[in-house]
């Protein structure tokens, strides 16, 4: 069979039905609509928004989002709109004995992610650096929070977790991961 | 007093007149997907003053792939990539967690940054650059899952005013 070798329509066109070139109002007003914000929102910065499609054998198929999720300050008699909160790309696995939950945070110090963890939430949040992350992890399973051993390198979080019952309230530390605290490398690359 | 105001499912709004479409997509690639890797799509906006807004794809899916059958995800995905020129430079910011810098290699010519990734499954990116720019100037760096190169600009070439003798 002859392959077309014709550029496929950007995915965007496909899902949303939008071509995001023709349409770029309409594109901006949808997206507006569908975060609750207005077009004057979008700005210099990249408005970013994902999901992930997971699906493990005998569970039902799991859409996550990420991406900016807008932030609303209420003032007396005006409303601002921030948009420099991202949520991460998270995945969650389970073991017979563990808990594990991956988060892509790149661009992040080690040091500035605060992690913070109950027998069924794990708070995630960065206190420095662009983009700020913050999301809350549900749990699939009770675990022992005491029990989270946590690591970050080259811009993915891991944290795991023992399946266990708990109701305390503990923080975690992060162990060193291998670059977390490296020097920037500088590569020089001759074309 | 901030907050998250409660918004209604980004699906169900957006791809409101597609949510057929959008199940029927889902449900095609889930045929297709392998059962340990998430199929992941996302899309990035920029708008800078003057300039045209610019819609910029990231994820896994197939790129090859022209029929929706066909769509099933690739094990590396297209990173989240960012532009951004000033006067005299043009840096390019991917994000691209969960590699070794070891595993990153990078080609320029004036107007294009080809990004590879090797490995047991080899990747590359064709990235066009906004401005011609000197690929000898070159200057990387990948740390926390963020690749960052920066190239001096080209200076234009202004047409020179030749005397008659």
């Amino acid at each position: 069979m002859e392959r077309d070798s014709k550029k496929r329509r950007n995915f965007f066109d496909e899902i949303f039905g939008i071509d995001p070139v023709k349409d770029v109002d309409e594109m901006f007003e949808r997206l507006s609509r569908a975060m609750g914000m207005s077009t004057e929102n979008f700005g210099q910065d990249p408005f970013i928004y994902g999901f992930s499609l997971t699906q493990r054998p005998g569970e039902e198929p799991e859409i996550r989002e990420f991406g900016n999720i807008p932030m609303f300050e209420h003032t007396e008699n005006e409303e601002h709109c921030y948009l420099d909160t991202r949520k991460p790309l998270i995945d969650v696995l389970e073991t017979e004995e563990t808990v594990h939950v991956i988060a892509e945070i790149p661009g992040i110090e080690k040091e500035n992610i605060r992690l913070n963890a109950t027998d069924l939430i794990l708070d995630i949040e960065t206190i420095d650096g662009n983009p700020k992350y913050s999301e809350r992890v549900e749990l699939p399973v009770k675990v022992d929070p005491q029990s989270a051993k946590a690591t970050y390198k080259n811009g993915v979080l891991e944290v795991t977790f023992k399946r266990l019952e708990s109701i305390s309230r503990t923080s975690i530390n992060c162990t060193a991961g291998v670059t977390a605290r490296g020097k920037a490398e500088v590569i020089k690359w001759w074309a | 007093m901030v907050g998250i105001r409660k918004r209604k499912d980004f699906f169900e709004e957006f791809g409101s007149e597609l949510f057929d479409n959008l199940e029927e997509m889902i449900e095609a690639l889930l045929e297709d997907m392998g059962e340990s890797v998430p199929f992941v799509y996302g899309f990035s906006i920029i708008r800078r003053p003057g300039e045209d807004p610019e819609l910029r794809e990231f994820g896994n899916v197939s790129e090859s792939s022209e029929d929706e059958e066909n769509l099933f995800p690739s094990e590396i995905r297209d990173p989240l990539v960012d532009i951004f020129e000033s006067e005299e430079l043009v840096h390019v910011l991917a994000e691209i967690p969960e590699i070794e810098k070891e595993d990153l290699l990078l080609h320029a010519t004036a107007q294009n940054l080809e990004i590879r990734i090797l490995g047991a499954s080899e990747y590359s990116q064709d990235i066009e650059l906004p401005a011609r720019v000197d690929p000898k100037s070159a200057q990387a760096s990948y740390k926390n899952g963020v690749l960052e190169v920066t190239f001096k600009r080209c200076t234009e070439e202004r047409p020179v005013e030749i005397e008659i003798n």
